[in-house]
């Protein structure tokens, strides 16, 4: 492009940030449209990808295209393809895009729009594009390596091992929390039950279609499935409705958190090719297409922004989860603005399809700037609710009680205006009996869609069924994440058994699947139904847990980065993963360090302990516990959940360690030390 | 079907186009192009015994979702 063009352009793109930020930030009193929010953060990923990405690309990795990449070098044309950029920036997205950028922007809502919009904006392009973009680069020049291998390589055997627990453990907890959001999302719904039952069959039908009858055909399999999905839902609300029917499909919390580890026991059991893969590319297809169709909801209604820019809970007083913005809010929002999770995708098939090193700014960087897009317009979807019904969603039932008129009583004395009416009428329009206490992200997030997408197609009459649609496609990726994460677990667990007794480690061993797999079952099974009987909700526990250990796996992939970079002889730049490293650590440790030891009780996991553990040797209950014996269990569940919290505290401060030891080695030597594939390596293959 | 050399379409060709969008599209959701791979085979390994197109795409699923692969939040 013209150069002149060039700068015109860019200069009009960030006039228009600016003013949109300005709407967002100075608007006095009036309530601000949510198009100026989606714009600003078009408009800062814009920006952030042209300047900072290509400061990145050319300045500090140095992108060199004559090296071959792992594509190019072991290409078999099946695992290891050179990839045109666009196709695989398809892939990468579809793989790291999950549940989690749906619900920490929807619980950090409760603080406001502008606090969660400028932290998921400001962290995307300071830690979380940084990350996924540099730990792509340093894979694809290491074959491909995952990430425990290059920590393992660069940090040594006992960091390599170290980190390999923590993933373990963030996958655990993961795993319970995304089953405990589908849980919240489908009690007393017979709806939704039906609807999310039979994707198992349409799944299974799909998986024989491209297994047994026509093998790699997935457009006509998924058009089959996006067809029988489509007619469950159409059918789901007469089997709710009907009286022998809609009793069967109609579960408590306890019971649907028994189906759902039966179904993790059962899924992570079968042949990948039966149920897992027609589900993702089901869950893939659906993903897409909703967040696209959510995008263009926002622009073509443009509904203005209900919930202020920030509410009196940032003192650390909320509902939906206890503790002040800094640090909570931090570890809340996680995957939306830096999350861990995608070091371990970024080192995983994508860098093996990496056709050229230029490809990865657009690959890693611009992969995690569209992830951010969608904790954006969840959060969006989330604030264009009344505040009373975000409020009537969210909140425990031990906060506001289990009726509506309890419930819009609690939450006008917070100062968001609510009638019983307006809550009972909310359920009824998305063919629902009950809203209250479904927290959890998911059933917020489907209400805030159904309203704005029964706006630009179908007016109140479709609402219902918009809700249920929304609702069928986060429990699609969420329980196809069950199912792959169990399958993840198991062979974690049998990875780390098998260093004790050889047999155990054997994958092809049925005894030792077996093993594996109710191991990792049980373990997620367990925090999972604490998380559904809670009376306190679960996910305000849950949820921290799993952001502080998604966050500090994302400080231990950008200390593997900053390690590489002073071994790459690159410390001038070190800036670049060191300042959102230190942020990092800063946020988690703090959060961590008070999740367990704040003598609040409604923060600190210690402090609950002792209050319950005192008062059940004094013979009395407190509530929301109802007898001694559920006092004893939340006295253990918190022990344990400090237990899980000091896990990933200790592994963080141990990984600074390593970290710090190979940096000053490195900055000793002359030459770089980094261990990479030479840039003129044979290409393979091309001899034999 | 097997061994079989894939029909390629001129380039340019609104065939050849529809093709690379077919296999953009598969390879977006994880699932490699059997006519590519029939083509490695032949230009790097010839005479090697190749995969049915069945044995084929039965392999890359196995390989995409059978290992220990995390899926994200």
């Amino acid at each position: 492009m013209n150069k002149l063009t060039s700068m015109l352009v860019w200069a009009f793109v960030a006039l228009l940030g600016a003013a949109a930020f300005g709407s967002l930030a100075l608007g006095r009193g009036e309530s601000v449209n949510s198009v100026w929010l989606v714009t600003a953060a078009l408009c800062v990923y814009f920006i952030a990808y042209r300047f900072y990405g290509r400061f990145i690309a050319d300045k500090v990795l140095k992108l060199d295209d004559s090296r071959p990449t792992p594509a190019i070098r072991h290409a078999d044309g099946m695992d290891y393809v050179p990839t045109n950029r666009w196709v695989l920036y398809g892939h990468h997205f579809a793989a790291i895009a999950g549940a989690g950028p749906l619900v920490g922007p929807v619980l950090a809502a409760q603080m406001g729009y502008l606090p969660g919009t400028l932290w998921i904006l400001a962290g995307v392009v300071v830690a979380g594009a940084v990350q996924d973009f540099i730990v792509l680069f340093i894979s694809v020049r290491r074959d491909g390596k995952s990430l425990g291998q290059m920590i393992k390589m660069e940090l040594g055997p006992l960091a390599g091992s170290l980190a390999l627990v923590g993933v373990l453990a963030i996958m655990i907890i993961i795993l319970a929390v995304l089953a405990l959001v589908v849980v919240k999302a489908l009690t007393q719904s017979p709806w939704g039950v039906f609807t999310i039952a039979a994707t198992i069959p349409i799944a299974l039908l799909m998986g024989v279609y491209m297994r047994v009858l026509r093998p790699g055909k997935i457009a006509e399999a998924s058009a089959i499935g996006v067809i029988l999905l489509l007619l469950s839902l159409y059918f789901g609300r007469a089997v709710a409705d009907d009286p022998a029917w809609g009793p069967l499909f109609t579960m408590t919390g306890p019971q649907l958190a028994w189906a759902l580890i039966i179904y993790g026991a059962v899924a992570a059991s079968l042949p990948v090719w039966l149920m897992l893969a027609p589900r993702d590319y089901l869950s893939t297809f659906l993903k897409i297409g909703t967040v696209v169709a959510l995008a263009i909801g926002i622009y073509v209604v443009a509904p203005p922004l209900a919930m202020p820019r920030t509410t009196l809970f940032i003192d650390g007083s909320g509902p939906v989860f206890a503790g002040k913005l800094f640090p909570f809010l931090f570890i809340t929002i996680a995957c939306g603005a830096v999350s861990g999770f995608h070091s371990l995708i970024s080192s995983g098939t994508t860098p093996k399809m990496v056709e050229k090193e230029s490809h990865t700014r657009f690959i890693g960087f611009g992969g995690m700037l569209a992830e951010s897009f969608v904790a954006v317009i969840a959060l969006t979807a989330a604030c264009v609710l009344d505040p009373g019904v975000y409020f009537a969603m969210n909140a425990p039932a031990a906060v506001i009680g289990t009726t509506a008129a309890n419930a819009a009583q609690v939450i006008s004395q917070w100062g968001f205006t609510i009638t019983p009416e307006m809550i009972n009428q909310t359920a009824v329009d998305i063919g629902e009996k009950s809203v209250l206490s479904r927290a959890g992200g998911a059933p917020t997030l489907a209400v805030g869609m159904a309203q704005i997408l029964a706006q630009a197609v179908g007016g109140k009459a479709l609402e219902a069924f918009w809700y249920h649609f929304a609702i069928l496609f986060e429990a699609l990726f969420i329980l196809t994440a069950v199912d792959a994460g169990t399958r993840a677990g198991r062979f974690m667990i049998q990875d780390m058994l098998g260093n004790a007794y050889k047999p155990l480690g054997n994958t092809e061993y049925l005894p030792a699947n077996v093993l594996a797999t109710a191991l990792c079952v049980s373990a997620w099974g367990y925090f999972l139904y604490q998380g559904v009987v809670d009376p306190l909700g679960g996910i305000n526990t849950l949820w921290q847990l799993f952001g502080v250990g998604n966050q500090m796996l994302a400080g231990i992939a950008l200390l593997l980065c900053t390690s590489v970079l002073v071994k790459m002889k690159r410390e001038r730049y070190v800036w670049v993963t060191l300042v959102p490293t230190a942020w990092l650590l800063i946020t988690t440790l703090t959060a961590g360090v008070q999740k367990i030891f704040s003598s609040d009780p409604k923060i600190g996991f210690l402090a609950l302990a002792q209050k319950f553990s005192a008062a059940a040797a004094d013979g009395r209950v407190l509530a929301p516990a109802k007898s001694i014996a559920e006092m004893q269990r939340v006295v253990f569940n918190n022990y344990l959940d400090a237990a899980v919290c000091s896990l990933f505290v200790l592994l963080v401060v141990a990984m600074c360690a390593f970290a710090l030891k190979i940096c000053m080695q490195a900055l000793r030597q002359a030459q770089p030390t980094a261990i990479e594939i030479p840039p003129h390596a044979q290409v393979h293959g091309v001899a034999t | 079907m097997s061994g079989e050399a894939p029909t390629r379409a001129a380039p340019g060709s609104w065939r050849s186009r529809l093709q690379a969008i077919r296999q953009g599209g598969r390879q977006m959701f994880g699932i490699p192009d059997f006519d590519r791979y029939l083509a490695h085979m032949r230009d790097r390994h010839p005479g090697a015994a190749v995969l049915s197109e069945r044995e084929f795409h039965a392999m890359a699923i196995d390989r995409r979702y059978g290992a220990a692969r995390p899926r994200c939040c």
